[in-house]
């Protein structure tokens, strides 16, 4: 048994390894690397792992590593199946190539929290047939049957006569073999990796500062570029008067890229100094009057409209009828940007007709596919080198700054690295976007839940970047969590997809963020409508033997619900299950200062993922997507004034530091059940649970995004 | 030409004095670990050390740094206190996309200096760097541990 401080040792000698000079394999790109050096080419290659004489045993992560983890997560499930020794493993991101795509939705994505689990057979698969035919290769060297040779720790072993090969030695061999298509798999009690807390493969490096990101990225003859597109969404250049801006010192050159100008200089500092001396003409078009009261306006009227049901259920008009009482509620949430810690970043090269990219993407596939239209060149001749992403949380599955990366590269023939500011970053985003719900409930006589509708109005962004993938005119992302995870006898769930000329986008959680607070904030209505504690009122809607009622459960018995709280402290609880990501039940701890503000103490967490590959990336998921809901619930709001996003950094778009950081306790309960995605599912709970417990402490029920007691959420 | 110690080594930089530091460091110098995240000085992922305390050197002229001792993310590890928090980050598996992290050190590294055990209240007080991928706990708890190593 591989004990965990053992894996720590052993790592520390492998990157000890690689810093002495061996080769880079815990870096994103060494692909260059690894076949520059001579003697280094791998012995036994296929899409997913390459093995080196050396015993190195690359492991190829089709998925991009933007914090989540995935890197090392795979590694397991290869190191694993494949019986290599941890100290040898390393990890590649995939270059595009439809080996890579993501079995669920046929294309090269990192979304949805599916990176890890979708990828497991494919993987596991891969690993076992390299591993058939390394013993095979060692079986008929020794005249033994394979059945009678192990691969473990690196090496082929055969136990009866004690001989050995290691797995470097055998690879070349075992190369020319043909691969088995449907090789035997390990009994997972035999793992020794997945399911334990291997320490992360990157983050050495990125305590060292050595980690390469694309705003680090550097090759010889590189620019630098600032950009500026139209404030105004649909906006675009009329006239640039640029004299100033080519007066000043290193400026190569001021060009146009879609909607918007770039300067060019030797470094950015310049580039950035320069764009400011730029007069610049622009035509708003038809958004320059749009503010936030005419979108709220437009998502309140949209809920009138018919719209696509969802997993109906019932006769919720019957059941509504016969209702002994009636709650009706109407619901708000605004847009939210991304505002990852690396802004916005590409690195392009356009040369004798090809285009090379070196980027932190989500979307390799796309990005390849995308250049090659807007260069006109074939998309074999434009390659995309994945590199570690500043976050990602659906930003980097968006294709802006590459294009105008190998826009500026192919008119000055010289490769060019684009930094966006933090204003362009946020005031240019593909935004959570903003919506409102009208929701109803009808309960009986005793106070039970017999009938509730979810009307909700909000943008689609799955219709702007995955159109070809809905159905029904149902966006599935938005409409996370807008289900509640209850038994109710008659539902009607209706999506109205609104389109409005602020642009959106994929955003870690996505539809729970805003359809879980709706859903369980206003199932704490209704239990306190019925008269009826929240936790009970819950449970009474849940199976017995449910996992969700499992998780309830847990997360009342953790945080001490329904026990004495200090004076002033009140709790509030919430439950939500985004399809495909884990059942979370959380509990916020909050008190009221005298003027109103409101202080979080403790949020108390369940999560229920079913299974896990690395229990402490897994709590690093949890814990950081607690984060994420914070920020949201508490302070999170892009509004629009003029056609325009009125924030431009962090002063205006605040974030959550450590000062606002409550107590976060968080339990990883395994089921069992199939994996699901760690990701994003604690997000969503955070803003109802506190806003329950707001309702507890003040009486008060808050129905807008972000929380306030002071003032009215909304657009 | 500008000369500037990072790091215990004089370098020449060939920028003007008003350049950023930030960007003397990762342009002109090549160390790329510190990083730019704000431009404003407010989220304190280009956090870098001028003469031991933590500066914010998107906002901090090159010309300020001359003459003074500058200390990186590439430099702090040889520092006793360096060493101790990328053990204890490594040890706490901090760090999620990383790209806030170096600045969270060299902030750890500014606080620890000024407070060798500082309580929960100091650290909320100390370390004001904004992290989106959400490692603040574990951010709190490698602190702890490396005052404690």
């Amino acid at each position: 048994m591989t004990t965990d401080s053992q894996f720590q040792s052993g790592r520390r000698r492998f990157i000890g390894g690689a810093a002495a000079g061996a080769f880079l394999l815990a870096m994103p790109w060494p692909r260059q690397a690894f076949a520059a050096e001579a003697g280094r080419e791998a012995e036994f290659t296929t899409a997913w792992l390459r093995i080196g004489a050396d015993n190195k045993v690359t492991v190829i992560t089709p998925t991009a590593e933007i914090g989540q983890g995935t890197s090392t997560g795979h590694c397991q499930i290869v190191a694993d199946e494949l019986g290599a020794n941890w100290n040898d493993i390393g990890f590649e991101l995939a270059p595009v190539a439809d080996a890579y795509k993501n079995p669920l939705f046929g294309m090269q994505v990192t979304g949805a929290s599916v990176g890890l689990w979708s990828f497991m057979s494919i993987l596991r698969n891969a690993a076992a047939a390299a591993r058939t035919n390394l013993v095979a290769t060692a079986a008929r060297q020794w005249g033994v049957e394979p059945g009678s040779c192990v691969a473990r720790n690196g090496e082929v072993v055969h136990p009866a006569s004690g001989r050995s090969v290691t797995f470097g030695a055998a690879a070349a061999d075992a190369a020319r073999l043909p691969l088995p298509q449907a090789p035997i798999l390990k009994d997972p009690k035999d793992f020794t990796l997945m399911g334990r807390p291997v320490p992360r493969l990157d983050i050495p490096a990125k305590t060292r500062g050595e980690a390469i990101y694309a705003i680090d990225f550097k090759m010889p003859g590189m620019l630098y570029a600032a950009v500026m597109k139209c404030p105004v969404f649909g906006g675009k250049v009329v006239r640039i008067d640029d004299k100033a801006a080519r007066a000043m010192p290193g400026v190569r050159a001021v060009l146009p890229i879609p909607a918007g100008v770039a300067v060019v200089a030797e470094h950015f500092w310049q580039a950035q100094t320069a764009l400011q001396k730029l007069d610049v003409t622009w035509d708003f078009g038809p958004n320059a009057t749009l503010d936030g009261s005419e979108l709220r306006k437009t998502f309140r009227s949209a809920l009138e409209r018919r719209g696509a049901e969802l997993a109906p259920k019932g006769d919720v008009d019957a059941a509504f009828k016969g209702a002994y009482k009636v709650l009706t509620a109407t619901y708000e949430w605004p847009f939210l940007a991304h505002a990852t810690m690396e802004p916005m970043t590409a690195n392009a090269s356009y040369r004798d007709g090809k285009c090379d990219a070196w980027v932190g993407t989500q979307r390799p596939d796309l990005f390849r596919d995308e250049l090659a239209k807007v260069l006109g060149l074939a998309p074999q001749d434009v390659t995309v080198h994945n590199l570690y992403a500043g976050g990602g949380f659906g930003r980097r599955q968006h294709t802006d700054s590459v294009i105008q990366a190998a826009l500026l590269s192919k008119a000055l023939q010289t490769p060019v690295k684009v930094i966006w500011t933090r204003a362009e970053d946020m005031q240019h985003g593909h935004y959570r976007p903003a919506g409102a719900a009208y929701v109803r409930g009808a309960l009986d006589k005793k106070g039970k839940l017999i009938a509730f509708e979810n009307r909700i109005a909000t943008g689609s962004p799955q219709k702007v970047q995955y159109a070809a993938t809905m159905t029904d005119g149902i966006d599935v992302a938005s409409t996370a969590s807008a289900v509640p995870p209850y038994e109710i006898p008659n539902r009607r769930i209706v999506y109205n997809l609104t389109e409005v000329a602020v642009p959106v986008g994929m955003w870690r959680s996505v539809g729970a963020s805003h359809n879980a607070f709706v859903v369980e904030t206003f199932v704490d209505e209704l239990a306190a409508a019925a008269g009826t504690d929240p936790l009970e009122f819950r449970r009474a809607m849940l199976p017995a033997q449910s996992r969700e009622r499992k998780i309830l459960d847990l997360v009342a018995a953790k945080a001490g619900w329904g026990r004495p709280l200090p004076k002033g402290h009140f709790h509030g609880i919430a439950l939500d299950h985004k399809p495909r990501a884990s059942i979370v039940g959380m509990v916020a701890e909050i008190s009221l200062s005298a003027k109103d503000a409101l202080i979080v103490h403790r949020l108390v967490c369940v999560a229920d993922p079913g299974q896990v590959v690395n229990p402490n990336a897994c709590m690093a998921q949890f814990q950081g997507a607690i984060i994420w809901g914070l920020a949201a619930a508490l302070y999170g709001e892009i509004s629009v004034k003029g056609g325009r996003v009125a924030q431009s950094n962090f002063h205006d778009y605040r974030m959550v530091t450590m000062a606002d950081v409550p107590s976060i306790e968080v339990e990883i309960h395994l089921s069992g059940a199939d994996h699901e995605g760690t990701g994003e599912s604690t997000a969503g709970a955070v803003a109802p649970s506190l806003a329950n417990a707001i309702f507890a402490a003040a009486g008060k029920r808050l129905r807008a995004l972000p929380l306030s007691l002071s003032r009215r959420g909304g657009v | 030409m500008p000369i500037l110690n990072i790091n215990g080594r004089n370098m020449s930089v060939d920028a003007p004095g008003d350049t950023p530091l930030l960007w003397a460091l990762r342009d002109h110098l090549g160390l790329t670990g510190t990083k730019f995240g704000c431009g404003i000085a407010f989220c304190g992922a280009c956090t870098v050390h001028v003469d031991g305390k933590p500066v914010r050197s998107c906002s901090f002229a090159l010309s300020g740094a001359v003459g003074h001792a500058i200390t990186t993310i590439e430099g702090i590890g040889a520092t006793p206190i360096g060493a101790k928090l990328q053990a204890a980050w490594v040890s706490g598996q901090v760090p999620q996309c990383g790209y806030c992290q170096s600045g969270m050190i060299m902030a750890a590294a500014g606080l620890l200096q000024a407070s060798p055990s500082p309580s929960d209240a100091d650290i909320s007080q100390g370390i004001t760097n904004i992290c989106r991928c959400g490692t603040y706990t574990r951010v709190r708890a490698a602190i702890h541990q490396a005052a404690k190593a």
